[in-house]
């Protein structure tokens, strides 16, 4: 008989037959969502907003901004792998969940998806508060060998980029203590108001402080030192191999979306990128990128999950070994 | 004087027409949205986001403010009329607001909770306007032991509220506590309670199950039971007198100064700040065994502490650039999306900006009362349509506000589980309240908690050792202490009530 | 049912809960891989969980052995009637709760637009508002409204549906100029 899953069965691959054909005639041709993966008030969701902002006359339809947050942005990806591919849902994917799927978070991977455009991308700086002892890289780096462990770095979560850094950091003769801060503003408050040594960060989240000088940057962990801090040592320098752990902003589609649509928004997004405000926006927040193309965008997420996989095994097994 | 140049010309640039205008209009949307059930106004502020886009950046924060201002009220309204909080800040309001209705006097107790709001309000933007840069400082010498000694504080606060069956009150709290830990771990990132689905992974939020327990039960009964809440003529006359609002003014002082307090914290805020202000004037009115009953006092306390927080919550945002809860952080996202970098320089660079919205603060909470006076009595000829076709349009907007938290169809389904659950818990009286404040606080009591003991150097003790921890712990340890008194002092000086009880 | 066994029957839900707070710490924790990045003494992420699991446990255990204690204390016979109790149409709300968890369950079939009018029409009939001339504008309009509000004004990402369904209601707003 008709029993109800045989009927959505039915209408699921009528919809699979009719989506595409729909898909083809013409895209846009309804509002194109934006996910954004995280709260309001954060790099993605500003992110986000710029581009529906400014992507909206390009496309020339709305695009309605939609935060999902939760799970490191697996929910909103979660979302947007279960949404039709038909270009009509885009999410913004960032390092943050890409790295947490190597920490064992969600059950997405970067085949998964299809990256459309690079955004933005920043190196990640270690920042003192203003009245810091320590003046330079070298100092801080000195005191934390001196006193193992005493030092502490606020960063965003056990299983991120930020922690290894720190692992790779005490694995160099450098060991400094992690202390984990999910919300962005208790991390920043605590540096700020000297209750943790240093903090991880990029450098456009807490532009508003590195301005008014409550912060003070020490060092750029990337092979060379970043153009609007010319003064700021990079970790190549201190002779630190851990310039590999950028933070990339994308906006990628699932997988199966048929080319022609990934090219009309990667099109779209280049033209976002070479827009006044977006450039104004992106050096404001020290993440101005080069434009790539949506494949070139895809090798760097997969590239970078390859490379936090490889450092979790890496201090998985140092840990379990102790 | 040069404040009082500064606060001029702030007043007048939100008091230009366009300016004037959508304050208004945000004042109106804030009302409305916080006072429909399941729709919260931090829902509506991040729907009014891509308007402020077109705005100037005074313009955004005026429109986003007034939602503010007007959400945290508005969500009291229906606490009132049917016994379901429109946000969870306004959960305390339900306990004596809502025996008010049932005694036919919903004009007076919405007039109470009109009043109260709106001085809390006033006096917390006065607050931000004259006092924000010393308090900003201060608040930054608050670190993580010091939030978990404040939240702690508003945990012990839902024990001492527990009427009776107190050990089932803590049996709830602690449930929802046990609930709030489900999904990732805030620290080490890892999945706790997910029973191996994705979905779970993002945890259970507290709104949702705001949303279930209170809206969903209450409307099933809607349609059985049939309850009248209209307003009836009864003794006391109806509206409220100079008289009566001076007869609260030591419970609206008292909440005031909580809800100031509280609101600089980042995290806890308005539900912490009026739940604490109800525990504690439970305590200090004097007519403590008789709250719950639709006692004035314990509706007045709770309203002014949770618009207290408004203007408090904003000190850190525009000093600091740190939104303590998600109404600020969107404000926040409104004027970076401008360009405008709120924290220290703000205060420099953009002098004007900033005292344009202290004005908008301001303004926004005196015009409340204008706007909450006529939604309220929207509201109140809305009771008159038969429920049934109330509790149907109840349900759509639970579900729309259960989706609209994070836009999760999970959420729906979490919402829909705690109905059923909330109906059953009420028609067996288990309290709900407590576990609604344990999804709220468990989450932020443990992260402070953990990230107290990883900054500490895994030390337990260093909520007692930090100065100003140890004080809000030994306040919160007095203040368990006065609350318990009654059950304690028998204990003490049984033999002697014992001797006395034996005279006529 | 003899008046000692109805009593014992009140002491069933904390012995539920009691009984879950032993259970439910085999079920924390997904993945054990991870738990090899935590450190020497800290507190790690079961600690809050195992701490609150304790508490439930312990206010479980005086609830139920308060609820034995009063049944074993009781009289075998009732000292006095139980108060009667209002009556109370138990069908119907079991019923409005099924309609609404159905509601839920075709948001994600019919999507929020028919569902939505669908479910106004059952809950007026249930609630006793049985006129069709009042059934249909309500419905009706009411969708409306909410459409306007929340899909075209607040554009909110409602779900639309499957099947034909989804595209009956892209056309649905499309002529309803939301789209």
């Amino acid at each position: 008989m008709h029993n109800p899953l045989r009927l959505a069965a039915i209408g699921l691959s009528l919809a699979a037959l009719i989506g595409p054909a729909v898909a083809q005639e013409k895209f846009p041709s309804r509002p194109v969502e934006v996910i954004v993966t995280f709260g309001p008030g954060g790099g993605a969701d500003l992110m986000g907003r710029q581009v529906a902002r400014l992507a909206e006359p390009i496309l020339g339809v709305a695009m309605p901004v939609t935060n999902i947050a939760g799970a490191s942005g697996n929910a909103g990806l979660t979302r947007l792998l279960t949404s039709p591919p038909d270009g009509h849902t885009v999410a913004t994917l960032i390092a943050l969940s890409v790295s947490s799927w190597a920490a064992g978070l969600g059950s997405a991977k970067p085949d998964d998806f299809q990256v459309v455009a690079m955004m933005q991308n920043s190196p990640s700086m270690l920042f003192v508060t203003k009245n810091s002892p320590y003046k330079t890289a070298q100092e801080f780096l000195d005191a934390a060998k001196q006193q193992p462990g005493k030092l502490r770095v606020a960063t965003s979560g056990l299983g991120t980029q930020d922690d290894i850094t720190v692992r790779y950091l005490a694995s160099q003769g450098f060991p400094t203590k992690n202390v984990p801060f999910a919300k962005p503003a208790e991390r920043y408050a605590s540096t700020v108001g000297g209750h943790t040594d240093a903090l991880y960060e990029e450098p456009g989240d807490v532009a508003q402080f590195i301005e008014s000088g409550d912060l003070r940057p020490l060092l750029v962990f990337n092979d060379q030192r970043h153009e609007s801090f010319p003064d700021v040592m990079a970790s190549k320098e201190l002779k630190l191999e851990i310039g590999d752990l950028p933070n990339f902003r994308t906006i990628a589609v699932p997988a199966n979306t048929p080319d022609e649509i990934v090219q009309r928004l990667a099109d779209a997004m280049n033209q976002v990128l070479d827009k006044p405000e977006w450039k104004e926006f992106c050096a404001a927040t020290y993440t101005c990128t080069e434009k790539m193309s949506p494949d070139q965008a895809q090798r760097v997420v997969v590239e970078f999950h390859d490379t936090v996989k490889g450092y979790m095994e890496r201090f998985g097994q140092e840990q379990a070994a102790r | 004087m040069e404040v009082f140049d500064l606060i001029v010309t702030g007043f007048a640039g939100a008091l230009q027409p366009f300016n004037f205008m959508v304050l208004v209009i945000g004042l109106l949307v804030g009302v409305i949205a916080g006072a429909l059930p399941g729709i919260s106004f931090v829902n509506a502020m991040a729907m009014a986001l891509p308007f402020t886009y077109l705005m100037q950046p005074i313009s955004a924060m005026a429109f986003l403010g007034g939602i503010y201002a007007g959400g945290v009220f508005g969500g009291s309204i229906s606490s009132i009329l049917i016994n379901i909080p429109g946000t969870p800040a306004s959960l305390p309001s339900c306990w004596d607001g809502y025996p008010l209705t049932r005694k036919g006097q919903s004009r007076r107790a919405l007039q109470i909770a009109i009043v109260a709001s709106a001085t809390g309000g006033l006096f917390s933007a006065l607050l931000l306007t004259f006092a924000a840069p010393p308090f900003a400082r201060f608040a930054l010498r608050f670190d993580q032991p010091e939030f978990f000694a404040a939240t702690v504080l508003g945990l012990l606060s839902v024990i001492a509220i527990a009427k009776d069956a107190p050990v089932i009150s803590m049996l709830s709290l602690f449930i929802g506590m046990l609930i709030g830990t489900i999904g990732v771990d805030p620290m080490y990132g890892m999945p706790r309670f997910t029973f191996g689905t994705d979905a779970m992974q993002s945890g259970i939020n507290f709104t949702v199950v705001m949303i279930g327990l209170f809206a969903i039960g209450e409307v099933v009964d809607l349609i059985v039971e049939k309850p009248d809440l209209s307003v009836r003529k009864g003794p006391g006359g109806q509206s409220l007198s100079g008289r009566d609002v001076w007869a609260i003014k030591g419970s609206i002082a008292r909440g005031t100064g909580i809800g100031s307090m509280i609101g600089m914290i980042p995290g806890a805020g308005a539900t912490v700040g009026a739940v604490i202000a109800y525990g504690v004037e439970k305590q200090a009115s004097g007519r403590g065994r008789e709250f719950g009953t639709g006692v004035p006092q314990g509706l007045a306390a709770p309203e002014s502490a949770k618009n207290a927080t408004t203007g408090a919550a904003l000190i850190p945002l525009l000093t600091l650039g740190i939104p303590g809860s998600a109404a600020t952080a969107i404000m926040l996202a409104a004027m970076m999306l401008h360009g405008v970098n709120p924290g220290p320089l703000l205060f420099t660079t953009d002098v004007t900006t900033v005292y344009t919205i202290f004005a908008a603060m301001i303004l926004a909470n005196l015009l409340m009362i204008v706007a909450a006076v006529f939604v309220a009595r929207g509201f109140s000829t809305l009771m008159r349509t038969p429920p049934a076709i109330l509790g149907a349009f109840i349900i759509v907007l639970s579900v729309i506000g259960a989706f609209g938290v994070r836009n999760n169809f999970f959420d729906v389904w979490v919402c829909l589980a705690f109905g059923v659950l909330g109906y059953v818990m009420k028609r067996t009286g288990f309290p709900s309240a407590p576990m609604v404040l344990g999804v709220i606080l468990g989450p932020l009591a443990e992260r402070y908690f953990l990230t107290s003991l990883a900054t500490y150097e895994n030390n337990y003790l260093i909520f007692f050792q930090r100065p100003i921890s140890a004080t809000i712990l030994g306040l919160a340890g007095l203040f368990i202490l006065w609350s318990l008194w009654p059950l304690i002092q028998p204990l003490l000086s049984g033999p002697q009530r014992k001797s006395r009880k034996g005279f006529p | 049912m003899p008046r000692r066994a109805k009593l014992l029957l009140k002491a069933v839900p904390p012995a539920l809960i009691l009984i879950a707070a032993f259970v439910l710490p085999r079920f924390m924790l997904q993945n054990q891989n991870m738990a090899a990045m935590i450190g020497e003494g800290e507190a790690g992420p079961t600690f809050w969980p195992n701490v609150m699991l304790t508490l439930v446990a312990i206010c479980a255990a005086f609830w139920l052995v308060r609820e034995v204690w009063t049944a074993l204390r009781a009289p075998a016979v009732a000292g006095e009637a139980p108060p009667p109790a209002a009556p109370y149409n138990w069908r119907l709300a079991w019923a409005g709760l099924a309609i609404v968890i159905l509601y839920g369950v075709a948001i994600q079939y019919l999507g929020f637009a028919f569902a939505t009018l669908l479910f106004l029409a059952v809950w007026l009939i249930l609630g006793g508002v049985r006129r069709p001339l009042t059934v249909a504008p309500v419905a009706v309009i009411g969708t409306l409204v909410l459409l306007y509000v929340f899909v075209a004004l607040a554009q909110m990402p409602l779900d639309r549906g499957r099947g034909v369904f989804a595209g009956g209601t892209i056309e649905l707003y499309q002529a309803l100029r939301i789209y």
